[in-house]
């Protein structure tokens, strides 16, 4: 079975956001800060004004106010462009050129003339902000007595880790085409979350949600990037009011580095003791990240220590470092990705310490509980992941020594890391439409990243009506349409699925209503009697079916409708929810080369049940990769001077390419979840990729003997 | 040190923009005539998405740096971003939107796209795709290996490579298969 | 982007008349340097003289064994040739291991020869750059200069010349014929780019109206092997973090024609012409490699963010020098 949207796709007829064209558009370009701290005094516009076919100028001197959205609504950052004139990192938007064509609103923006007054002040240091404590602590929790317990473990490992910030870097720029018609504002924007993303434009131009329709019916890549509002959509939405046409408005490739979120930079401290047995006995993982002047934003990268492994003494705590820099924004498997790094590799080092085969550690270590919120797991099978991936690996073959495993000139390490992700669930409404062509309409409010939405949904609908895959449309992207989830958290799937069942089975239900009514085709028949079948309703002791048209027609109607909810019960209040899995890595390092290599990674997981193997595990592979640039590849760096991004551009910040993608042996458990609703489907967008940089850190460390604790992990770090 | 360093004194010397002649440039746009006046300054890229619609070549770096915009100039992939249109005069363009034949059926390619569900948001797909005819027309072998080379320059952050590559492979031993039989006719 | 002029030209007498018109002007290829750093704003021509229809696109055997490459060849056409494949083989594999497809099929050769330097300061068009803004100052020098050159730096510029194919160029003591209306001249590789010194923004040994219409190529030497390796964190498509051309002959068991070219660690596509006289006349071994290599990298200078490049290139040198020997041996 193709994608539902996969036709689209490979012929270039799916339309994202900047893809659409309005008549009589007019284009933006955007002019950014030179520096990360300071005051814009003036714009000197007067050569970008006299550029033939330039519309206007906005910038924050002179710009008409917006309003802010209210903290219980998520949004990147709080702040609406233009709000002042004060300068909070470098990068930020100050000026807006619209113009008649791309060419010249481009041209326009780099003839500004942006006159500053810069700060003395900067924070752009974080080692610096570090080492002179201005950490914020934002939170803490403890169990036991993990301070005293320390003192008396067996083995102990007292490590700092470090992540760099990280950019989402989904193919498609943060963009929109915006135009108002009357009152009301419509913007095709790229967007994990149409519903979130209306809300906020409502607030931001201070118009009723209902006046606001964001459509998205593709989203080139989101990795929470796009969960939440930046200001491209705005900016597109304000243009359009001032200049009276549809405006196109997209970031450039550079603006992607400080303007439309990232993964904050992290330092982790990670203290764990075990006794003799490899038990651990104590854990404490204190977090700090990098935020920016005008958000906090916590990457709350300690929380999965709490409750991954059974520990009875544990502390944990966050905090943040205000810095010159733009807002972070969850990226992919937030908290746990940069936290597992430092909880896997530390572990790695236990194990080391206690003389005890890492996956060994790990099986002794599974926990019973989610002793965090002291509740019992909804059912975890990460012992079983753990065995399975060691199993398909081959893990017994490996010699523990280091550097023992060459190939010519190449030293092999073999790596271990467990991975989890928090499953969540939130509410959806879901209607689903029995039409008179024969055919069924879905519709929610949610969106497809990418991830498969599309495709799963039409299945459900398949699966329950026996229709045809082609005659089911999924109708998403649109925030008019009954409220569904944010794509983010790998929620869609658990949060949606109860509802579709739902709404479908009462679309049958006033099927059969219909059918079995006087002058229905089954007049006099109990509706018990009655079954859908192939599409069509017939009577479980066999004889003619009717289709829907044909039901329909009896009552001369288009179509009968069927609505789910779904919300998480007190299920939550009763289990812990959590993926669990397994990935093992094989690394190859040349000495000579300079060259670092990840060969194999096989990875079992446990997500619940999987509704579509194919689209599950095209995710999985995925985040392996992406997973592979966090190890090697990726880190953001920005000039310590000036905050400046350095590496913005994808020659200089580096993703995986085809070549980097090593060989992939994945299993997914699928084994439901006995409690988290109907089918038991997790999600598993986070879980492929959280734990797969320590595994392959933990490669190295077999490999060459280098226990590297700063991500990524680059050549000059095991040379000499 | 000045940590700005703008050099503006260059922008004083070059011509405005009514000063440059608009270029009338012909072209063949999937097998389409096409005749467009041009401003020498504007790229290819955005004359196939803003005058052509030919939104399927997508802008993912504008710089040659992610492939998204691929198309085949005179049977041969390149990027459109780094071209003028002005350079594209007299040329043969084929996008994704005309990879498929007349009657709507599927390029091989595009169908092995299909079948390996080789993209997740899709973004990257077309130029992956048109790339990916473009190297059949090169000498790379069949192997994984020089495949993954053959089409390293088209960035997916999806990370679909491991289907991407192998609904590149299908097609690819395919072909070798087609060729190997029309030599042993000959 | 400004606007610019466009103008077209079909022979280098027009090429070279079109460019000396305007002061401001430079000539187009494949474009793939020239469009991206217009985009950003740091090339500002007035005019662009597209030089593709001038006759310059063959790869023509001369008499003696060596060939001459026109300046529109593409890449790719050069790195699929069968004659370079052959008997330049560092050449191909350089070539092949530059960029990615799409962009081989655009960049010329004569392209590749002006490639313009990837230092992010020279790029982003508002930081002190000697090379973009002379006098202005090279802010790489105390910031973030991890891919930045360690060889033929100068205080005022550390920008690493990006290319692949020069290194294998220069290892070929390839000239770079050049065309202006004073007539032709056959410059050599290694005068060819100029070292920064205190002037970063002259890159090239040519004069303001002159055409780069072909790169010739001496005859390899009988029995020479030759490869290229290049370092990177990507598996691909990324710049040489180093990268080493290596070429040579064994007569009666010992090293002749020795040629060492370095990428990614140097200033110009560099030549080691100390390593290579360290090589030549002796039997190949490997502390001799050792001995060669460290030679190449003597009197590096490096900055807290690319020291590592040292031993990295000195590696590369070892283990090129290595697979050149078994391919000289394959041969026999």
């Amino acid at each position: 079975m193709n994608r539902k949207d996969g036709h689209l796709k490979v012929t270039g007829a799916a339309l994202y956001a900047t893809d659409h064209q309005r008549e009589g558009q007019a284009y933006a370009c955007a002019a950014h800060s030179e520096i990360a701290s300071g005051e814009l005094l003036a714009v000197d516009a007067t050569a970008t004004l006299a550029l033939p076919g330039v519309l206007t100028v906005l910038h924050a001197l002179d710009a008409p106010k917006l309003f802010r959205c209210p903290e219980s609504l998520n949004v990147g950052e709080r702040r609406p462009p233009f709000e002042d004139n004060r300068i909070y990192y470098a990068g930020q938007i100050l000026a807006l050129v619209v113009a008649e064509s791309f060419e010249v609103a481009r041209h326009g923006a780099q003839l500004l003339e942006l006159k500053y007054k810069e700060d003395e002040q900067v924070s752009l240091d974080f080692e610096r902000d570090l080492r002179e404590g201005k950490i914020e602590q934002t939170d803490a929790s403890s169990r036991g007595q993990a301070a005293e317990a320390f003192d008396r473990g067996h083995a102990r490992i007292d490590a700092t880790y470090e992540t760099p910030v990280g950019i989402h870097c989904a193919m498609e720029l943060h963009g929109a085409v915006a135009w108002w018609e009357e009152e009301r504002l419509v913007v095709e924007d790229s967007t994990q979350w149409v519903v979130g993303q209306s809300k906020a434009l409502a607030n931001t131009f201070g118009l009723p949600e209902s006046d606001v329709e964001v459509r998205s019916r593709f989203v080139g890549g989101g990795f929470g990037g796009k969960l939440f509002l930046w200001s491209p959509s705005i900016l597109a939405a304000e243009a359009s009011r001032v200049v009276g046409r549809p405006v196109q408005f997209s970031l450039d490739r550079r603006g992607q580095f400080t303007s439309a979120g990232h993964r904050p930079r992290t330092r982790q401290r990670l203290r764990l003791a075990a006794d003799e047995d490899g038990h651990l006995v104590s854990l404490r993982h204190e977090a700090v990240n990098q935020t920016s002047q005008v958000d906090q934003y916590e990457e709350s990268c300690p929380d999965v220590s709490a409750s991954l492994y059974q520990c009875p003494n544990v502390s944990i705590s966050q905090g943040v470092v205000r810095s010159h820099v733009g807002t972070p924004t969850p990226m992919r498997g937030p908290g746990e990705t940069p936290g597992l790094w430092a909880l896997e590799s530390a572990l790695d080092e236990l194990a080391v310490e206690l003389k005890i085969d890492p996956l060994e550690l790990r099986l002794r270590n599974v926990a019973q509980r989610d002793e965090a919120k002291d509740l019992p797991w909804s059912i975890n099978l990460h012992e079983r992941c753990l065995r399975e991936a060691a199993a398909r690996f081959g893990w017994s073959q490996r010699n523990p020594e280091v550097g023992s495993m060459r190939e010519g000139s190449e030293v092999i390490g073999w790596g271990i890391a467990s991975t989890s992700w928090a499953a969540m669930r939130s509410s959806a409404t879901v209607t689903v439409d029995l039409l008179q062509s024969g055919k069924a309409r879905i519709s929610c409010a949610t969106q497809d990243i990418g991830t498969g939405t599309y495709t799963v949904f039409a299945q459900m609908v398949k699966e329950l009506t026996g229709l045809p895959f082609d005659s089911i449309e999924v109708r998403i992207g649109n925030s008019r349409l009954p409220t569904g989830p944010i794509s983010g958290g790998s929620m869609v799937t658990a949060t949606v699925v109860p509802a579709i069942a739902e709404a479908t089975e009462k679309a049958i239900d006033a099927l059969l209503d219909l059918a079995v009514a006087e002058d229905g085709p089954f007049a006099g028949s109990d509706k018990k009697s009655l079954r859908m079948v192939g599409g069509k309703l017939c009577s479980r002791s066999g004889g003619a079916s009717r289709s829907i048209g044909e039901v329909l027609e009896s009552k001369r109607l288009s179509f009968v409708s069927g609505k789910g909810e779904a919300s998480p019960g007190e299920e939550q209040e009763r289990y812990s929810f959590r993926s669990f899995g397994a990935h093992c890595a094989e690394v190859r390092w040349d000495a000579g080369l300079g060259r670092l290599r990840v060969s194999r990674v096989t990875s079992v997981i446990d997500s619940g049940r999987i509704i579509n193997l194919d689209t599950a595990s095209n995710q999985v592979y995925g985040a392996i990769v992406m997973g592979v640039g966090m190890a090697l590849l990726e880190e953001s760096v920005y000039d310590k001077r000036t905050g400046r991004p350095v590496t913005d551009n994808l020659a200089d910040y580096l993703v995986p390419v085809m070549t980097d993608c090593p060989e992939i042996d994945l299993s997914l458990l699928n084994v439901p979840d006995p409690h988290i609703g109907k089918l038991g489907a997790r999600g598993i967008g986070e879980v492929g990729l959280t734990g797969v940089a320590p595994a392959i850190g933990n490669a190295v460390y077999h490999a060459t003997g280098k226990r590297i604790r700063t991500l990524p992990i680059r050549m000059e770090d095991l040379m000499g | 040190m000045k940590l700005i360093n703008r050099d503006e004194g260059a922008l004083a010397r070059s011509p405005s923009s009514e000063e440059v002649a608009q270029t009338s440039i012909e072209l063949r746009v999937n097998g389409r005539r096409q005749v467009v006046a041009v401003e020498p300054r504007e790229v290819l890229l955005d004359t196939l998405r803003e005058r052509f619609a030919c939104t399927g070549v997508k802008k993912g770096c504008d710089h040659g740096q992610c492939g998204a915009c691929t198309i085949l100039l005179d049977g041969r992939r390149v990027n459109a971003c780094l071209m003028l249109s002005v350079m594209a005069e007299g040329c043969d363009l084929r996008t994704i939107e005309g990879i498929a034949s007349e009657n709507g059926e599927l390029h091989a390619m595009q169908q092995a796209f299909l079948d390996h569900d080789a993209f997740q948001c899709g973004y990257c797909t077309c130029g992956q795709i048109v790339s990916a005819v473009g190297m059949l027309n090169e000498p790379w072998s069949a192997d994984p290996q020089s495949l993954a080379e053959s089409m390293s320059g088209n960035l997916c952050r999806c990370g679909a490579y491991r289907n991407i590559l192998a609904a590149v492979s299908d097609v690819k031993r395919a072909g070798n298969r087609r060729e190997a039989s029309r030599d042993e006719d000959l | 982007m400004k606007p610019f002029h466009y103008e077209r030209a079909s022979t280098v007498e027009e090429a070279c008349s079109m460019s000396t018109e305007s002061e401001e002007s430079c000539f187009l290829a494949g474009g793939t340097t020239l469009i991206d750093l217009l985009k950003l704003n740091v090339m500002r021509p007035a005019k662009v003289v597209d030089v593709r229809n001038v006759d310059m696109d063959t790869v023509d055997l001369l008499e003696d064994g060596g060939i001459l490459i026109g300046a529109n060849v593409r890449n790719s056409d050069l790195a699929w040739h069968q004659k370079v494949r052959r008997d330049y083989q560092a050449l191909s594999e350089a070539l092949l291991s530059g960029a990615s497809p799409q962009l081989r099929n655009m960049a010329t050769v004569a392209g590749n020869v002006m490639q313009r330097a990837r230092c992010p300061y020279f790029r982003d068009n508002y930081s002190p750059c000697n090379k973009r803004s002379p006098g202005s100052g090279c802010a790489a020098l105390g910031g973030y200069a991890r891919s930045h050159a360690v060889l033929g730096t100068s205080e005022h510029c550390i920008a690493t010349h990006p290319s692949d194919m020069c290194v294998a160029l220069a290892a070929f003591e390839a000239k770079v014929r050049v065309e202006g209306l004073a007539g032709t001249r056959d410059i050599p590789f290694s005068d060819f780019h100029l070292l920064p010194g205190d002037r970063p923004d002259r890159e090239h040994a040519i004069d303001p109206g002159e055409l780069i219409t072909g790169v010739v190529l001496p005859p390899n030497v009988e029995g020479a092997s030759s490869v290229y390796l290049k370092s990177r964190d990507r598996a691909s498509y990324e710049f040489a973090l180093a990268s080493a051309a290596v070429s040579f002959a064994l007569v009666e068991g010992r090293i002749a024609a020795a040629r060492i070219a370095l990428g990614g660690v140097a200033t110009k596509p560099w030549r080691a012409f100390e390593a290579e006289n360290c090589l030549e006349g002796n039997e190949p071994s490997s502390e001799l490699y050792e001995e060669a290599a460290a030679l190449a990298m003597e009197g590096a200078i490096t900055q807290p963010d690319n020291a590592y490049k040292v031993p990295l290139a000195r590696g590369l040198i070892v283990r090129a020098l290595a697979i050149a020997r078994e391919r000289v041996e394959a041969q026999v």
